[in-house]
């Protein structure tokens, strides 16, 4: 039977994984191995993709994908649990304590004055960042979500100077599946961290190790951190630390980096083996015994056959052996074996594979969980099904429901975006005009008292007080709108609308993973295109990216306002709505097109861990939020002032540097000018509309202060309702700011970052052009 | 032009030339982009 036919709520135990390539690898570091046992938990609302449970944790997969895994009946046999550790007293191993392996103070320490370099490795949502946070005092962002970190973050460690962390992306294992995961897998092999700390999630710890264990592989001092101990003991699960750090050879030390409990812990024991380079005493996990110790014999037979070359190449041997084994390219290649070692290696590994009965990703997969088995028979009593699991089920059966999911989507961002605009964000705001107006008037009576030149005094209040002071105003609804797309986030909601969009998605050729990267391009397109580095599939990724542009981002929000006061005052809620709907039905008609031209083919496989849910931490929102407000502040008060200044002075000044007192003179006029006749089949052929158009590529937000500055005596007078409409649509699709444009060029290169310029401006045109033929043949002028 | 003209107009000076420092300063710190969190990020992942 295939795994997809699978009826809601039973079990069965997998009997052969299909699918080829770095996909099948990536079932297998899943823990899909023959002999798991796999419960179908629930379809998402569409149907597809499935949700599972196998080793205490729930994976989504594609229908498609399901259907390359074969599963039989689930045996009493084939259940992969484990019963109660022993009990009594064990000796404590004392691994990364002076005392045991040297006396206190003694031993081959580092040469004092060396960098002790520190890997933070983990499985995604383990708790990396939290740790990281706790350990430097940094403030980096954290979610629950898996992926959230997409870049290394250096940081020293509070108390040791002399320390280097830097915080990784989660990975599952090190074949990397995705670009973030071969940051991390770079990191550890080419930059040699002096040590690692692998943070393992306690909750989770079977799959969790799998990645322990081809760490420990890697022959650098490891410690492993068993975070959110607290969860896992609230719930009647406990760790016999010493019997794990005894089987595994390294310390181990329970700690929770959200409460800060262990840490100081962790940091002594992580220290004093980077010190004196206490490298795991464990490394071979392949019983003799096992099914005729097929694969014990291989990797052994291969060891000493490569081992010359893993030493020049400055691999580690037995990460290099399961590698070669596994047929990791990227291995395979910097061994530089030849044609007859490769012809001995391969008749070995075939060996293995008609002995063992699997075939030889399957076979060290096996034999990595087997071990894992036999540690956590031995050092973990399992908790019974946690209370933030049975919290989890109870949300999902409303927001993940076959009904309910996406109305409750729907309401969700509803209520957003209500509140945003309608309720918090713009109670907020009036009372910052307020302020801001106040400021303003009380200046210009002091210049005026004080018989200050007519131009400065111009410059003053009509250039940088509205110039700055209207984009100023739109901090509340913008910190209000990252406040709950945090809060979305952190909670753990995300991932799920990643696994109940995952069908609609398909549909115009992407994953379910690029919601969460558009969903952040209505924050901001920066993070957003960097957040695609999480997807697996370069093609995913790249048409992501030229997706993003699509999402309106906030700074585009003082543009939609501003017209929308001016000319939509009684329709203001419906016109902003509108405006975020038009940019996500030109993004699908977009994403159809680069579907049958630039993108074609299928969507990657949807395989992604479904978090539990949690209660957003207040002082990670907080920190997020100050974070976005300190940006925008920063932004108003260098770009904007200095963009504010600029576009005074050029409407100020002719093309002679004489000052002028009619802007249709001036050198802005001069210049904007050349841009008119391309604009004004759109009706938007005033120079002034131009002018702030192309101040809108530094920073969107500049579009409005420099309509504040042009349009002195109001927009009204020089626009229709309709010219309105049209350049609010062209202000939605139009090129993304300079900013995000770099940020493109990081990602793709120079040719789609400009591609993308162009390719907007141009998409933004026709819609304009659109909506003017529209209101025209409605009647409109 | 009095000397509060005088005043006001080297204030400006100032600031201007403090925000194209700051600009600058976070464009040399991060490496690329426009200096904000998200590039300067970008970009350390590239060294």
């Amino acid at each position: 039977m295939k795994l997809s036919e699978l009826e809601l709520g039973k079990s069965a135990v997998v009997s052969a994984v299909g699918g080829e390539g770095e996909l099948r690898q990536h079932f297998l570091d899943m823990g899909l191995i023959p002999g798991t046992r796999v419960t179908a938990v629930k379809y998402a609302p569409m149907g597809d993709p499935l949700e599972l449970m196998l080793h205490g944790y729930e994976l989504t997969l594609r229908l498609d994908d399901a259907a390359r895994i074969e599963v039989g009946p689930a045996g009493a046999e084939a259940v992969r649990g484990y019963s109660k550790p022993r009990q009594g007293k064990r000796e404590h191993p004392g691994l990364g304590e002076g005392g045991r392996f040297h006396p206190k103070g003694s031993g081959e320490a580092l040469p004092a004055g060396t960098t002790l370099s520190f890997a933070l490795v983990g499985n995604q949502n383990s708790g990396k960042t939290t740790l990281f946070n706790q350990l430097t005092g940094a403030s980096q962002h954290v979610g629950n979500f898996p992926g959230v970190t997409v870049d290394r973050k250096d940081g020293v460690i509070r108390g040791h100077p002399e320390t280097l962390i830097t915080d990784l992306p989660g990975i599952y294992s090190m074949s990397p599946y995705s670009s973030e995961e071969l940051v991390s897998r770079s990191f550890v092999l080419d930059e040699k961290p002096k040590a690692i700390i692998d943070i393992v999630d306690a909750t989770n710890i079977e799959r969790n190790l799998y990645l322990t264990m081809q760490l420990l592989e890697m022959e650098t001092p490891v410690v492993v951190a068993l975070n959110m101990m607290d969860e896992m003991t609230g719930n009647g699960g406990s760790v016999d630390v010493n019997a794990m750090e005894a089987l595994l050879g390294v310390p181990v030390v329970p700690i929770s980096a959200a409460k800060n409990y262990g840490v100081d812990e962790l940091v002594n024991h992580a220290v004093h083996i980077a010190r004196y380079q206490e490298k795991p005493l464990r490394q071979d996990f392949c019983g003799e015994a096992d099914h005729g110790g097929a694969v014990h014999r291989c990797i052994h037979g291969i060891s000493h056959l490569i081992e010359d070359h893993a030493r020049r190449a400055g691999l580690p041997l037995r990460f290099a052996v399961c590698k070669v084994i596994e047929g990791d390219a990227l291995v395979v290649e910097k061994l530089g074996l030849d044609a007859n070692e490769k012809e001995a290696i391969e008749h070995i590994v075939v060996q293995m594979e008609n002995e063992r009965g699997l075939d030889r990703s399957a076979a060290i997969a096996d034999m990595r969980f087997a071990f894992i088995q036999r540690v956590c028979e031995q050092a973990v009593t399992k908790p019974a099904e946690s209370r933030e699991r049975q919290r989890s089920e109870r949300i999902d059966r409303v927001l993940t429901g076959k009904y309910t999911a996406i109305p409750a989507f729907i309401g969700i961002m509803g209520l957003v975006f209500y509140l945003t605009f309608n309720v918090i964000g713009a109670w907020l705001q009036e009372l910052l005009e307020a302020g801001v107006g106040a400021l303003t008037g009380a200046v210009d009576g002091w210049l005026e008292a004080g018989g200050v030149n007519g131009t400065i005094h111009r410059l003053i209040v009509e250039g940088i007080f509205e110039g700055v002071g209207s984009v100023l105003s739109f901090l509340p609804i913008i910190v209000v709108m990252f406040f709950f797309l945090s809060m979305l986030e952190d909670s753990g909601y995300i991932a799920r609308v990643a696994f109940f969009m995952d069908k609609l998605l398909r549909k115009i050729g992407l994953s379910g993973r690029s919601i969460v990267p558009m969903l952040i391009g209505f924050g901001c397109t920066v993070p957003a295109v960097m957040a695609t580095r999480t997807l697996p599939s370069e093609r995913d990724r790249r048409m992501t990216i030229l997706l993003t542009p699509f999402m309106s981002c906030t700074a585009k929000l003082p543009i939609y306002s501003f017209f929308i006061a001016a000319f939509f005052p009684r329709y203001g809620w419906l016109v902003m709505l509108g405006l975020y709907v038009l940019g996500i039905v030109v993004g699908v008609l977009a994403a159809l097109l680069y579907k049958a031209t630039l993108f074609r083919g299928e969507a990657a496989p949807f395989v992604m861990e479904l978090p539990n849910y949690r209660m957003p931490g207040a002082k990670n929102v907080l920190r997020l939020l100050w974070e976005k407000a300190k940006d925008f502040l920063q932004r108003a008060f260098s770009v904007i002032l200095i963009a504010t200044v600029v576009v005074w002075f050029l409407q100020s000044f002719d093309l002679r540097l004489n000052l002028t007192d009619s802007s249709q003179d001036s050198i802005l006029a001069a210049v904007s000018g050349v841009l008119a006749p391309v604009m004004r089949p759109l009706g938007l052929g005033d120079w002034r509309i131009c002018t702030a158009l192309i101040t809108g590529f530094m920073a969107k937000e500049s579009v409005v202060s420099t309509m504040e500055i042009l349009f002195a005596g109001g927009a009204q007078a020089a626009m229709t309702a309709l010219g309105a409409a049209c350049l609010l649509v062209f202000s939605l699709l139009y090129t993304p700011c300079v900013a995000a444009v770099a940020s493109v060029r990081r990602e793709l290169g120079g040719k789609w970052a400009v591609g993308v310029v162009f390719w907007q401006c141009a998409v933004a045109w026709l819609a304009a052009l659109l909506v003017r033929v529209i209101g025209l043949l409605l009647g409109g002028a | 032009m009095s000397a509060l003209d005088i005043v006001l107009i080297a204030a400006i000076a100032a600031a201007l030339a403090c925000a194209v420092a700051f600009r600058l300063r976070q464009r040399k710190k991060g490496g690329c982009g426009c200096g904000c969190e998200g590039c300067t990020r970008s970009c350390a992942s590239k060294k």
